[in-house]
């Protein structure tokens, strides 16, 4: 079996789709190919980091505004005459296929982004200290008012660093392979005093403040390594 | 002691047609001037999650305030608040907010809006805040710190020292002489015309852009969007721009000696520079001593760099 062939069934092998002979051969091709074993850790690395992601919960907005469309669109459908939908049922409309175009375009960023993630050398599993979640902005009801709306907006931009600084440690876990024991440490104990005043810190101005601190301090440290190294403010 | 003088912008005309409002809605304009008590005011901090704040610096001594509310109804119009709180230090506390009773009828964000033009004297610092509110700032000598969610920021023809930070609005800081540090998670910052000691900016998903800036120390950063820059290179001065995944740009002005360092996926620093035994690529331009250092970076993007004499 060449790398290609290997490299081919590496997905179904990992789902455990392949039986038998098939599976044999990708199992004794990893076992005498470093590269594609190294593609296999890679790959079974992402999947586990991808299944440990917390679930998101979508904004009240978004829910909203989903609904409203929806609405807009059963009108449209009411207003159209009776011939217009029947022949909607047998061709799908010209909005069909650019909302199947936006799909294949989704799947299609799906698949770079996990090739993307795949192609880099993704360190071993480590522990990074995790950044101070955020707490979630409160869930707008409808018929709300301008004061639970504006407490929501001041959570929600808190919630929008901490995010940040979640991908941008996602970001510095995958330079991090690169680093020193010593380069670890020192990034280590400055993220976990960052974490540490985040956590001190009053809800509103002066908690983002912190994130703002955590955050820049991560972007050096994932683009420069002198930055992490050094330990030093950021 | 706190000199706690809430003023309640009633004082303009009420309910004058706007023509930028929904026919229906309510406005209310109002004037308030405040002159210092003996001190002169030295800082003014305005915080408005309901609108857009514009701070105009002026040669006078007081600060005057012109505030513009717009509301669905008389009702929702008389719980919109603007609070006006010198300090006998020189301070200036100007709040804006929604009272809130019991028998409050409901009215979504969208529906009211307190607008703020402060016009304040030129020395007097400022710390001001907004949410989806335009934040604009001009004419003003000793600098301040701007924050918005995801309103734009603007800083215009500004002394002193400037931070601003803002989650998702685009910020623009132009003829502004004195230390920038600027930050924005998903949004573009552009700089034109900046000379100052130091320069700092910071863009997560964003682009940052600068022309005609002038610095000793500027470092520049973002993870995802490109960095452009054209600048001069101050003597002895430091520049250090780097990307995660941009593109690295940077048009030099020189007046001495510099070194440049680059590392990048593609790294072009012109036809002198060669490659250094730990992969990075080097270039040097003029001799002379204490040479300005250059350091052009991006982990999966392209660096380029051009010296112009």
């Amino acid at each position: 079996m060449t790398c290609g062939e290997a490299r081919a069934k590496l997905t179904a092998y990992l789902d455990g789709e392949l039986e038998g002979e098939r599976g044999s051969a990708v199992r004794g091709h990893l076992r005498t190919c470093g590269a594609c074993r190294q593609a296999a850790t890679d790959e079974a690395a992402l999947r586990d980091g991808l299944r440990d992601l917390p679930p998101v919960d979508p904004p009240s907005s978004l829910w909203a505004g989903v609904q409203a469309r929806l609405a807009q669109a059963e009108m449209a459908d009411a207003e159209r005459p009776a011939w217009r939908r029947a022949l909607a049922r047998l061709v799908p409309s010209r909005f069909v296929g650019v909302q199947l175009g936006f799909a294949g375009v989704a799947v299609a960023l799906a698949v770079l982004l996990l090739a993307w993630r795949v192609r880099g050398p993704e360190p071993a599993r480590i522990a990074l200290p995790a950044p101070t979640p955020a707490p979630a902005p409160a869930p707008i009801a409808a018929g709300s008012d301008v004061t639970d709306e504006l407490a929501a907006a001041a959570a929600s931009e808190t919630k929008g660093y901490a995010d940040t600084a979640a991908e941008l440690l996602a970001d510095v876990a995958h330079e991090r392979a690169h680093w020193s024991d010593d380069h670890k440490q020192a990034f280590d104990a400055r993220v976990a005093e960052l974490n540490k005043q985040i956590a001190a810190a009053a809800d509103g101005r002066p908690r983002q403040k912190a994130y703002r601190a955590l955050i820049r301090y991560l972007q050096r440290a994932a683009i420069r390594d002198d930055v992490a190294l050094a330990g030093g403010a950021p | 002691m706190k000199l706690a003088i809430a003023i309640v912008c009633a004082l303009g005309a009420p309910a004058l047609a706007q023509p930028a409002a929904k026919d229906s809605d309510v406005v209310e304009r109002a004037r308030v001037e405040v002159a210092p008590a003996g001190h002169p005011f030295t800082q003014v901090a305005i915080d408005n999650p309901l609108g857009d704040v514009r701070i105009v610096g002026y040669d006078g001594a007081a600060i005057r305030i012109e505030t513009h509310k717009r509301a669905p109804d008389e009702d929702a119009l008389d719980r919109l608040r603007v609070s006006l709180v010198p300090n006998p230090d020189g301070t200036v506390r100007i709040a804006t907010f929604a009272d809130k009773t019991r028998e409050s009828k409901p009215v979504p964000a969208s529906a009211v809006r307190i607008d703020l033009v402060v016009y304040a004297p030129r020395g007097a610092k400022v710390d001001a805040s907004v949410i989806a509110g335009k934040l604009e700032m001009e004419g003003m000598d000793a600098g301040g710190e701007l924050d918005a969610a995801s309103g734009p920021i603007s800083v215009k023809n500004v002394s002193g020292e400037v931070w601003t930070h803002s989650v998702s609005g685009a910020t623009s800081l132009v003829q502004v002489f004195g230390s920038v540090d600027a930050a924005t998670i998903s949004a573009d910052v552009d700089l034109d015309t900046i000379g100052g000691e130091r320069l700092v900016a910071s863009a997560n998903r964003g682009r940052i852009a600068g022309r005609r800036v002038r610095a000793r120390d500027i470092e520049l950063t973002t993870t995802e969007g490109k960095i452009l820059l054209e600048a001069e290179a101050a003597l002895h001065g430091r520049l250090v721009i780097s990307s995660l995944r941009g593109d690295v740009e940077l048009r030099l002005h020189r007046h001495g000696p510099i070194v440049v360092r680059g590392a990048g996926t593609k790294v072009d620093l012109g036809a002198a520079a060669r490659t250094l035994p730990d992969g990075w690529m080097m270039s040097s331009f003029g001799v002379g001593d204490q040479p300005a250092l250059v350091e052009l970076r991006s982990r999966y993007g392209t660096v380029q760099f051009v010296a112009i004499d």
